[in-house]
């Protein structure tokens, strides 16, 4: 008999609806993915089982746990099913947690909710959970913004199966999170599954992460389930045309053809910079040089400095030491008019794309503003410059009226990259430009700029954390940690050198579970 | 999405008529015969010095009765303090609005040396006893300047921190979001930031702030007349009619009803019509 079993549930919100007759079933200490991209009605199916979702929300079909309808439960029977019978992870731990409150004090709370025991019991069951989850005990102590993203999630992680559940839902547990600590907690997901015998329901847009820990897939689209299946065989011979899409898209590390150097007379030039924000070194002596064509890879996890690098080339960070020359000339030397000028031949794109578009502009007004601040066009020749772009960048030029919120993420990001190369850079900044996306718009927002590059020839930094979109699209790849450049070459990926590189490359996990079990063991031993 | 809001759809609506009697006033007072300058003795009782007749002397010439000792008319008084109290309450308001979102914008973007000065300003300004203030420069002003021009710059001016504390905090947001930093590394000056790429997000907050804040600057130009430092006689004024009645009351209640119950329908609709406003735009996050 399965612990869970969904049956044909839809959720409307307010008469549109979210999800259409959705099933699918769980067994004890099963893990079972729901995959899909945003607005596939993952996340809402799975908020429906434990009754958090908004008001507006109808929902129908049956939820069986353990045989208990969980959509007929009063609202009282259903807060004692949370946390007792099913535990929730968040996605992003730092919100799930009381900054104002010892992580010990909240666990100790999380286990007091839902069983009746004194508060030594319960403190002592607080110091097991930690130690369960790998974390030293003396941490018991420590606040929320004192403790890294990977331990906040053990913490969280901790108190959600504080009175062993029998199902865990975690809601793309590791997406906030850099890829070495998203392989530690993909680690720990697994070993608690062994030890407490619990069903995880594993909802996630990543592949990597359903081939390395999944039994089972569901895979959703538009709130409909397109492929159920076993993870082998849905990976190895999928079913669904969609399936095979998503499948495609997905990059991994070692896939890309090897390029040969480009070697020419470099359009940036980073030597020796170093940037410090008050007792805090971000970037310590790095020394980088990009050529004319050629793509400079940037790659690094979080507090690695990739931004605060960007930020020294682009003004945003106005302090640093050692010297930047773009086409020849030094940065920090110039001022006013001649430092203006400048700025207009470095294009920016930035990570997320709603948020790089003025939400009161037209995307016509926005992809102007560089030519309005630089050239001396207007009118009609400003507005056929603007369909040019936008046309360089596959938007309709009928979008050009309309403003960021009537745009779906892929066409902004267009928008984004319209208007970086409305000035013919010769330097492009690309900062996470495809990190806010779904996996089907990153292949194709990629294939833009692989495109954009060869006709315009400008030098591009393109940084990101994703190894393999890096793979894809750099001719040269420079290895950031700890503000430093450990590794730099054309070989990063195929012969790396550095034990960071290394251990990088190996916690970025594959879609495939056949070849993720085999790096697996490997690493292990 | 107002419209679903009653009280603000209410608030509105009064705001509007209020609007039109203050534009119109002269014409609505001469459609009743009368003007708030001319004296009728007649209408008196000669030996109390009181309106003649029930209820402050109401009737078909006089419909909101008349002032005791002078015998003015009080509808025509009370319309045409209209004018006095939405001039210089919304002059005072745009006035401080414009400083506020100057400044405000100015020490949100900024940020540093710019930002920590301009808030310890607006901090002692906010603790100023500004009333005392008012009064004196009310005393020393010379003459030559109008009273109105005057108390609108006065009003107005102590008005700029409220609203500087507000745009600057929505700058602050703003400044954090990377099209404000496309903006910059283009190589846009700060006023060029301010005008495409701030100004148009911080509209809304800045219409619902001033909204909110016009009955407090029509109740001080009536708190500054009714002590006498307002807009000097005979111009009508709500706060000179109700510091004149307090003494009244006992007798005649009705000459303090009537530009009392103005002042309190002006206040109560700016308050009502903005709390709305704010209900509409704030779900979004001020930002759509």
């Amino acid at each position: 008999m399965s612990l869970l079993s969904v049956e044909s549930v839809s959720v409307d919100f307010g008469g549109t609806p979210a999800v259409r007759d959705v099933s699918f079933a769980l067994a004890a200490g099963e893990v079972l993915a729901v995959v899909g991209e945003s607005g596939s009605g993952k996340t809402v199916t799975a908020m429906s089982l434990l009754g958090l979702l908004p008001r507006t929300a109808s929902v129908r079909g049956r939820a069986l746990l353990n045989g208990r309808d969980l959509f007929s439960l009063s609202p009282q029977v259903l807060r004692s099913v949370r946390g007792n019978e099913v535990g929730l992870v968040f996605q992003e731990p730092m919100s799930a947690l009381n900054p104002v409150f010892t992580i010990g004090a909240q666990i100790v709370e999380a286990v007091r909710a839902h069983r009746s025991c004194t508060r030594a019991q319960a403190r002592s069951r607080a110091l097991e959970l930690l130690r369960l989850v790998g974390l030293p005990v003396e941490r018991f102590k420590a606040y929320p913004h004192e403790m890294s993203g990977g331990q906040l999630q053990r913490v969280v992680i901790a108190m959600a199966v504080a009175n062993e559940p029998s199902l865990l839902i975690a809601d793309e547990p590791t997406t906030a999170l850099d890829v070495t600590v998203q392989a530690e907690i993909l680690d720990l997901l697994r070993d608690l599954r062994g030890r407490l015998d619990a069903a995880i329901l594993l909802i996630t847009h990543d592949m990597g992460v359903v081939a390395d820990l999944a039994d089972r897939v569901v895979v959703m689209r538009d709130g409909v389930v397109v492929e159920t299946g076993d993870v082998e065989p849905l990976f190895a011979a999928p079913q669904a045309e969609y399936t095979r899409q998503l499948l495609g898209s997905v990059l991994s590390v070692g896939s890309a053809p090897a390029r040969a150097a480009v070697s020419s007379e470099p359009v940036l030039r980073l030597s020796d910079v170093s940037v410090r924000y008050k007792k805090i070194h971000a970037v310590s002596s790095v020394s980088l040089e990009i050529g004319r064509g050629e793509v400079l890879g940037l790659v690094g996890e979080s507090g690695s400095g990739k931004s605060s690098i960007a930020g020294a080339i682009t003004g945003l960070v106005p302090s640093f030491t050692g010297s930047i020359t773009l086409s020849g000339e030094d940065i920090s030397r110039l001022r006013g008019r001649a430092l203006k000028e400048l700025r207009g031949r470095i294009g920016l794109v930035f990570q997320d794309p709603l948020s790089s578009l003025n939400p009161r502009a037209t995307i016509a007004r926005s992809i102007a503003q560089p030519l309005l601040l630089h050239t001396s066009l207007r009118g009609t020749a400003l507005s056929s410059r603007v369909a040019e772009l936008l046309e360089r960048v596959h938007l309709d030029p009928a979008l050009a009226e309309r403003y960021p919120h009537e745009l779906s993420g892929g066409q902004r990001q267009r928008a984004g990259i319209a208007r970086a190369i409305a000035l013919d850079p010769d330097l492009l900044i690309a900062d996470e430009p495809t990190s806010a996306l779904d996996v089907s718009v990153q292949a194709k927002i990629l294939d833009l700029f692989r495109e954009l590059q060869r006709s315009l020839r400008f030098a591009c930094l393109f940084i990101s954390h994703d190894l393999a979109v890096v793979e894809q699209l750099a001719d040269r790849v420079a290895v950031l940690y700890d503000g430093r450049v450990v590794e730099q070459g054309t070989e990063v990926f195929s012969a790396p050198a550095e034990p960071y590189t290394r251990r990088l490359i190996a916690a970025a996990p594959i879609a495939d579970p056949v070849a993720q079990r085999v790096r697996r063991a490997m690493l292990n031993t | 999405m107002l419209r679903r809001d009653r009280w603000a759809f209410a608030g509105a609506v009064t705001i509007v008529l209020i609007g039109l009697v203050a534009l119109g006033g002269t014409a609505l007072t001469a459609l009743a015969g009368q003007d708030p300058y001319t004296y009728h003795p007649e209408a008196l009782d000669p030996q109390t010095g009181g309106p003649a007749g029930l209820l402050g002397g109401i009737s078909g010439t006089h419909w909101f009765g008349v002032e005791p000792l002078t015998g003015r008319d009080l509808f025509a008084i009370v319309v045409h303090g209209t004018r006095t109290s939405f001039l210089i309450g919304l002059a005072a308001t745009a006035l401080s609005v414009v400083l506020g979102v100057l400044i405000g914008a100015a020490a949100g973007y900024l940020g540093g040396w710019t930002d920590r000065i301009i808030t310890w300003v607006a901090d002692v300004f906010l603790g100023f006893p500004y009333l005392v203030f008012m009064i004196a420069i009310g005393l020393v002003a010379p003459p030559s300047i109008p009273k109105q021009v005057l108390l609108i710059v006065v009003i107005g001016f102590f008005g700029w921190p409220s609203v500087a504390r507000i745009v600057r905090a929505q700058t602050l947001t703003l400044k954090k979001r990377s099209f404000v930093a496309a903006a910059r590394v283009l190589g846009a000056s700060p006023w060029q930031v301010f005008r495409t790429d701030l100004l148009p997000n911080l509209w809304a907050p800045i219409i619902v702030v001033a909204t909110l804040s016009v009955p407090g600057k029509i109740g001080l130009e009536a708190a500054l007349s009714f002590l006498n430092v307002g807009v000097p006689p005979p111009t009508p004024s709500w706060g000179r009619s109700i510091f004149s009645a307090i003494q009244w009351v006992a007798t005649d209640p009705m000459y303090l009803i009537f530009p009392g119950a103005a002042l309190f329908l002006t206040t109560w609709a700016f308050n009502v019509f903005g709390d709305g406003l704010r209900d509409a735009i704030d779900p979004k996050g001020g930002v759509r």
